[in-house]
């Protein structure tokens, strides 16, 4: 019988096992797309490519082929080089065909062409429904409305974040009224804390009229808190959306208890797919609010984005609360578009360096780096889903009666939109 | 069988090769055992965070529980075939700083596994005796949870993470092959019962994910376990 040695042995599979432990990949070695530099039509592709692919937190729904578009458009930005020069219009349709159908509705990308000293803006989210909001044609029939009263108005169209329009319209019951709120944008407590406005007060006006003098803390001697008041319309339509701490005075007020709508998550890794776990998505309910339920009437429409959005999927959850309108815009992630704190903080949302870009009115307007290819992605941080688990992002919230907008009638003198949120809150709902 | 018979044979031992005398406790005399095993582990998850300064994967304690066959095929080599449940964890973390305050926020990541090691068992030693584990396993992910304390920004309260790991078809690769390598102490209480003590690492050659991207920051296992176990010779 032969004798085995079994050092040879142990020495043989020890061997093996060596060559085996060299098998595991190394770890990319990537660029910090939140500070990277350009100096080529390739590099700011790739540099935009590279960001998108590890810091987009809508990967786990977006359809695009991003491999793919790298793929098929490398060679075309690489061309671009090697021509040097290239003509505006068919370098922002390879940028507009490279980024086309990406999911995220806040996406907003910004790139500078300094052969050309051009600055091209991209949105690659599309919807197949849109319209433009004629807020003044919809806030003059307000006024007209029989019986409307306590009425406050402060709108600048080149300032949407100080609009707001407070007023009462009869309700059901006669001697009872329905309490009326427009906001421009949620920017509620970043009005309040603002005393820099020349004209604070008259910008204030209406939401002291309608939340009461406390207004960033909520309903407190308000329009909406009189007894005589027993329903609530929030007109939300055309609302661009603003900060989401505003959502607890301005919706969290109409009810009793905080509210739990959904849930949260951002990525945490490089890899397309790597995200944190759900974070329960909330508001807490502020220092004043409505202490009995009153029905409340969202009115949106197409153009209700981002916060207005979460705030109408608050109200279509209240026991009391219903939906009027169109559907919403479907931009329902949260994010902050300054790179420079929250990219540093989640790796994820926003990059790209905006003080790379022409500057107007700053200096001589021109950018502090001439030849730099300038980027910047404006981009989701948390994707946001409802307690069920469903994402909103490119779907918005559906109404509970569904209303289309209708710019013949808004001509005519009519808004059937107000007319349904009216026409329900007076019947017997 | 008949193998394994012809190397006791050669390796000159038999059941009885005491003379007479109280027979020591020699448990490698027999060519099969069977036993179950705890252990506590320390496991690290190797990834690359590339430009991201602050986020650290920390290494992270785990539990596992396992049975395991032994069949000798000489004094100084057997083969060991196992199936156990544990836990290969690790620790998310970004320490981050606010408003020139440092902060940080992380995550458990609480995987468990089904590994089934295949290993050969060189051993020496007359009564306790020392072995080196050298050989492989295969792996199954079978759930993960999640126990973070996340930034709290759009929560009501700080309720953070808390949520079953969500398998994502495109992405996770629930399949693990690796080495398993390490030493272990074998204390015969009886001449047929004895008491292991092992220290085995596995160390995983897959990837935790499937290939899903063009540039893909490949995360392995590695887990260090300290094994108590009980065994059956027969």
């Amino acid at each position: 019988m032969k004798h085995y040695n079994p050092f040879r042995f142990i020495a043989c599979v020890m061997a093996v096992t060596t060559l085996f432990v060299a098998c595991r990949k190394e770890p990319l070695e990537l660029q910090n797309p939140n500070t990277r530099r350009c100096s080529t039509y390739f590099e700011q592709f790739e540099a935009v490519w590279e960001g998108i692919d590890h810091t987009y937190v809508l990967w786990s729904r977006d359809t695009v082929d991003w491999d793919a578009r790298y793929e098929k458009f490398k060679p075309i930005f690489e061309s671009f080089d090697a021509r040097g020069t290239v003509d505006v219009e068919e370098w922002s349709q390879a940028w507009e065909d490279f980024t086309y159908g990406l999911l995220d509705h806040h996406m907003y990308i910004r790139l500078y062409n300094p052969k050309s000293e051009v600055t091209l803006g991209l949105k690659p989210a599309k919807n197949d429904y849109e319209h433009k909001t004629d807020i003044s044609a919809q806030i003059a029939i307000l006024k007209q409305q029989p019986g409307v009263t306590n009425y406050v108005e402060y709108w600048d169209s080149k300032n949407p974040y100080t609009n707001s329009v407070a007023c009462l319209l009869p309700g059901k019951t006669t001697g009872k009224y329905i309490a009326y709120l427009r906001l421009g944008e949620f920017a509620i407590s970043t009005l309040y804390k603002d005393d820099t406005l020349a004209n604070k007060a008259a910008i204030e006006a209406p939401l002291r009229a309608f939340y009461g003098d406390d207004y960033s803390n909520g309903i407190s001697n308000g329009l909406a808190a009189r007894e005589d008041v027993e329903s609530i319309i929030i007109d939300l339509r055309g609302n661009p959306g603003g900060n989401v701490a505003d959502l607890s005075p301005a919706i969290g007020s109409l009810m009793q208890t905080g509210c739990e709508y959904g849930y949260s998550r951002y990525k945490q890794g490089t890899g397309r797919l790597d995200y944190s776990g759900w974070m329960p998505a909330g508001i807490p309910l502020p220092l004043h609010h409505l202490t009995k339920a009153k029905p409340v009437v969202a009115l949106t429409d197409i153009n209700s984005v981002s916060c207005a959005e979460l705030s109408t999927q608050i109200i279509k959850t209240m026991p009391q609360g219903k939906v009027i309108g169109e559907r919403t815009y479907g931009g329902t992630c949260a994010l902050n578009p300054y790179t420079d704190v929250w990219f540093n903080i989640y790796y994820t949302g926003c990059f790209g360096d905006q003080k790379l870009f022409p500057q107007p009115g700053v200096g001589d307007g021109k950018p502090t780096h001439p030849e730099d290819f300038a980027y910047y992605v404006y981009s989701g941080t948390f994707d946001i889903v409802t307690k069920d688990y469903k994402s909103l992002e490119g779907v918005g919230v559906q109404p509970d009666i569904k209303v289309l907008y209708d710019a013949e009638a808004l001509a005519a003198g009519r808004d059937t939109q107000l007319d349904a949120a009216l026409s329900y809150l007076r019947s017997n709902q | 069988m008949a193998m394994g018979s012809a190397a006791f044979a050669q390796d000159g031992i038999s059941a009885d090769t005491t003379g007479g005398k109280k027979a020591p406790l020699q448990t490698f005399n027999h060519k099969w055992s069977v036993g179950v095993a705890v252990s506590g582990n320390i496991n690290i998850m190797t990834t690359g965070t590339a430009y991201m300064s602050t986020v650290t994967y920390y290494p992270f304690l785990g539990t596992g529980i396992g049975i395991n066959a032994n069949y000798r095929l000489f004094k100084w080599l057997s083969f060991r075939v196992g199936a156990m449940s544990l836990m290969k964890s690790h620790r998310w973390e970004n320490a981050i700083t606010i408003d020139g305050n440092t902060a940080s926020t992380s995550s458990v990541y609480e995987n468990r596994f089904v590994n089934i090691p295949v290993l050969a068992d060189f051993s020496i030693g007359k009564k306790t005796r020392f072995h080196l584990f050298l050989g492989g396993y295969l792996g199954y992910w079978t759930n993960g949870h999640i126990i973070g304390s996340e930034i709290p920004f759009l929560s009501l309260n700080d309720e953070g993470v808390n949520n079953d790991y969500e398998f994502d078809s495109r992405r996770d690769n629930r399949f693990e092959a690796g080495l398993a390598y390490g030493l272990g102490l074998a204390i015969p209480l009886s001449n047929r019962l004895e008491m292991d003590i092992d220290l085995i690492t596995h160390y995983g050659l897959t990837d935790m994910q499937k290939k899903y991207m063009r540039q893909q920051n490949p995360r392995y296992n590695t887990t260090t376990m300290l094994q108590l176990g009980l065994a059956y010779n027969f």
